[in-house]
C-alpha cells in the first residue's frame, strides 16, 4: 500500500496511508504493526491512528532511515488484510435517564424516540480504529448517519467514568472521569482500563465493539 | 526502607523517570521527566540508569533524610539548602541522617530534579514509575508526610561533578531576540498562509498562564492557514509538537499529553531544544529558529557527546560551602558525622548550629 512519510518531531515518524477514514487501511496498519514484532531497532512507541502508523525512535540509537527502510520492507510483503476480523467485545449499557443525561435532548434534536436511538446505536458492531484521548478511550467509527448530532457547545467539566457518548459520526466510551464535549447516552459498569494489568485497556485497536442495552 | 519524608506540601513535585513507552496503542501518555537532559545528568552523576527521581516544579519542597545517602540536584536553581546551608547543584552530594533539604522558589527555570544513588523505589505501573498529572496511572504528587523509599546502597565516597552543565541561568537572562529555540517543520507546516509562515519566525511568543505537564499555550500572533486548508483527521502527536486549534494560538504538547490529536501540527521543538523550553515559566518569551531534521539529529548527538562523554570528574569539594562575612570568605566543610567544620588560619573549628 502506498504511504507518505511525515516527521511529527525529530524522533516521531508517521507513515500515512490514506487521507480518509477507512477500516481496511486501519486493518492493514495493524497487520504491519504485528509484523514489526521482533525487529531489532529498539523502537519506543509503535501505534496506529485512523490512517497512520506512528513510530517513536531514539535518534541517538536508531537512524531515521533505518525505521523508514524497515517499514518499506514490511510494506512490500503481500498481506491479506481484507479478511482480518477482530474480536467482538460486548459492552452492557444502561441507556438514558441518569446514566445517559443527554439522551432526552438528542431525542428532541433528532426528532426520534429514545427507544429508536437505543435500537440504532446497539444494532451494529463498531470497529476500533484507535485508542487515545484518555487511557482506554476507543475511537469507534461508523455511527449510523441517523444519529449524527453536533458536540455540546460547552464541554462538560466532568463526564462520569463509563459514559457511552456520541458526537458527529462517532461513538465512544469514557473510561475515566474527565472533561468532554460528546453527548452522553448511557453508561457501562465494565472496567475499561486496569492499570495493574499487563494489557491494561479492555478495548484495543482492531477489535469490534457491540453495545447491549440492559 | 524509608529514605526521606516530605515535610511540606510542595506546589507540584512528582516522581518521574525516562517515561512510560509501549502503551500508546492503549491511549497511555508517555509522562516522564520534562527536562530529560537535567534528569539524565542528575542520574549520570550518581552512576544510575534512568531510575525514578523527583521532579520539582515551582520549587518549595522540604524533605528530611533518614539515612546516609548520595544525591544530586540538577535543572533549575531553586536555591537548594541542606540544614539551611546552600549546596551546589550539578554534583553529587553526601547526605547524612536527619539532614533537611529545602528548595525555595525557582530563579531561572521551572523544573529541578532530586536524584538519589540507586533511585527512589516506586512501584512500576506499565513499566514506569512516572506520575501522570491527570490520570491515575503512575506514581503520585508528593504531599506532606509522604515517604519515599530506596534500597540502601553501600555509599562510597566517589563524589562526582559535571565539567559542563546546561546553563539555564545564562539562557534565562538572554534578550528575547537571542532566546531562539530550534524547531522543525511539522506535517501541516506547508498549509500555513504565507504571511503566517513568515511571521512565525519573526515573532516573539510568550508562555501564558495556561501551562503544565500536559501542554503550554503560547501567547503571540494569530496563526492562519491557507484558504483551501480543511481540518485534519485526528492523527499522531508527541511531546514538543505545536498544534494550532481554531483560536489560532500555539499549543505546545508536553510530556503528559495524548499521543493522538485533531489539530494541525505546524512545528515541533527538537529533542535538544525541548529541554530548554520545558524550563520556561509564565511570562517568559521566546522565538523560533527553524532547522532541518538532519540538523536536529546532529545537534542531539552533539548534546549527547557534550554532556555524557567524559563530562564527569572527581568532586574534591564535597559538601563545601562558602560563607561570606565582612567581605571575607570562609569555607565550611562537613565531616562524616555531619559536623560542620570551618577552617580559619589553617585550623579546623567545629561549628554549632
Amino acid at each position: 500500500m502506498k504511504f507518505r512519510i511525515q516527521d511529527i518531531s525529530d524522533s516521531t515518524l508517521a507513515f500515512n496511508f490514506s487521507n480518509s477514514i477507512d477500516e481496511e487501511v486501519n486493518k492493514y496498519i495493524n497487520l504491519l504493526i504485528n509484523s514489526l514484532d521482533g525487529n531489532n531497532l529498539d523502537l519506543l512507541s509503535v501505534y496506529p491512528t485512523y490512517n497512520s502508523l506512528i513510530i517513536t525512535y531514539n535518534p541517538l540509537k536508531t537512524e531515521r532511515i533505518q525505521v523508514i527502510e524497515l517499514i518499506e520492507k514490511l510494506n512490500k510483503a503481500e498481506r491479506n488484510y481484507k479478511k482480518v476480523e477482530g474480536q467482538i467485545l460486548n459492552i452492557p449499557v444502561n441507556y438514558g435517564g441518569k446514566h445517559g443525561e443527554d439522551l432526552e435532548e438528542i431525542s428532541k434534536i433528532l426528532s426520534m424516540s429514545e427507544e429508536q436511538i437505543i435500537d440504532i446505536h446497539s444494532s451494529k458492531s463498531y470497529y476500533v480504529f484507535m485508542v487515545g484521548f484518555s487511557p482506554g478511550f476507543p475511537y469507534l467509527g461508523g455511527l449510523d448517519k441517523r444519529l449524527e448530532c453536533p458536540r455540546l457547545s460547552t464541554p462538560r467539566v466532568e463526564v462520569p467514568a463509563g459514559s457511552v457518548a456520541i458526537a458527529d459520526r462517532q461513538t465512544g466510551i469514557y473510561p475515566f472521569k474527565s472533561s468532554g464535549g460528546w453527548r452522553i447516552i448511557g453508561n457501562t459498569d465494565l472496567k475499561l482500563f486496569d492499570k495493574e494489568n499487563s494489557n491494561p485497556s479492555l478495548i484495543n485497536p482492531g477489535m469490534r465493539v457491540k453495545f447491549t442495552p440492559l | 526502607m524509608k529514605i526521606l519524608k516530605v515535610l511540606n506540601n510542595p506546589i507540584f513535585s512528582t516522581i518521574q523517570d525516562a517515561g512510560r513507552y509501549g502503551f500508546e496503542n492503549q491511549g497511555v501518555p508517555n509522562s516522564g521527566a520534562g527536562d530529560i537532559l537535567s534528569y539524565r545528568l542528575g542520574n549520570h552523576l550518581l552512576g544510575n540508569r534512568d531510575v525514578p527521581s523527583v521532579e520539582i516544579i515551582h520549587g518549595n519542597l522540604e524533605v528530611e533524610f533518614y539515612s546516609e545517602c548520595l544525591i544530586s540536584i540538577t535543572g533549575s536553581d531553586m536555591t537548594p539548602k541542606i540544614n539551611s546551608v546552600p549546596v551546589k547543584m550539578w554534583e553529587s552530594i553526601q547526605i547524612y541522617e536527619s539532614d533537611i533539604l529545602t528548595f525555595s522558589t525557582q530563579k531561572n527555570g521551572l523544573r529541578a530534579y532530586l536524584s538519589i544513588k540507586g533511585g527512589f523505589k516506586v512501584k512500576e505501573i506499565m513499566k514506569s514509575s512516572s506520575t501522570h498529572s491527570n490520570f491515575d496511572v503512575g506514581g503520585k504528587k508528593l504531599t506532606i508526610n509522604d515517604f519515599l523509599y530506596w534500597d540502601p546502597e553501600i555509599v562510597n565516597f566517589q563524589n562526582k561533578k559535571l565539567n559542563i552543565c546546561p546553563d539555564y541561568y545564562k539562557f534565562s537572562q538572554l534578550e528575547v531576540s537571542e532566546k531562539k529555540l530550534d524547531v522543525i517543520k511539522g506535517p501541516e507546516y506547508n498549509n500555513l498562509s504565507s504571511t503566517s509562515k513568515k511571521k512565525l519566525l519573526d515573532s516573539k511568543f510568550k508562555i501564558s498562564n495556561r501551562m503544565g505537564r500536559t501542554g503550554v499555550v503560547l501567547d503571540g500572533i494569530k496563526i492562519e492557514f491557507s484558504k483551501n486548508f480543511t481540518d485534519i483527521i485526528s492523527d499522531g502527536t508527541c511531546k514538543g509538537v505545536m498544534q494550532v486549534p481554531k483560536d489560532g494560538k500555539l499549543y505546545v504538547l508536553m510530556e503528559d499529553s495524548q499521543r493522538i490529536g485533531g489539530y494541525p501540527r505546524i512545528l515541533s521543538f527538537t529533542s535538544q531544544s525541548l529541554n530548554y523550553f520545558s524550563q520556561l515559566m509564565p511570562g517568559d518569551s521566546l522565538m523560533f529558529n527553524l532547522i532541518t531534521i538532519e540538523e536536529a539529529h546532529i545537534k542531539a548527538k552533539e548534546m549527547e557527546d557534550n554532556f555524557f562523554r567524559d563530562n564527569l570528574s572527581e568532586n574534591l569539594n564535597m559538601n563545601e560551602f562558602i560563607l561570606t562575612h565582612d567581605n571575607e570568605k570562609f569555607t565550611i566543610k562537613s565531616d562524616k558525622n555531619n559536623n560542620k567544620i570551618i577552617i580559619i588560619d589553617g585550623k579546623p573549628i567545629k561549628l554549632e548550629f
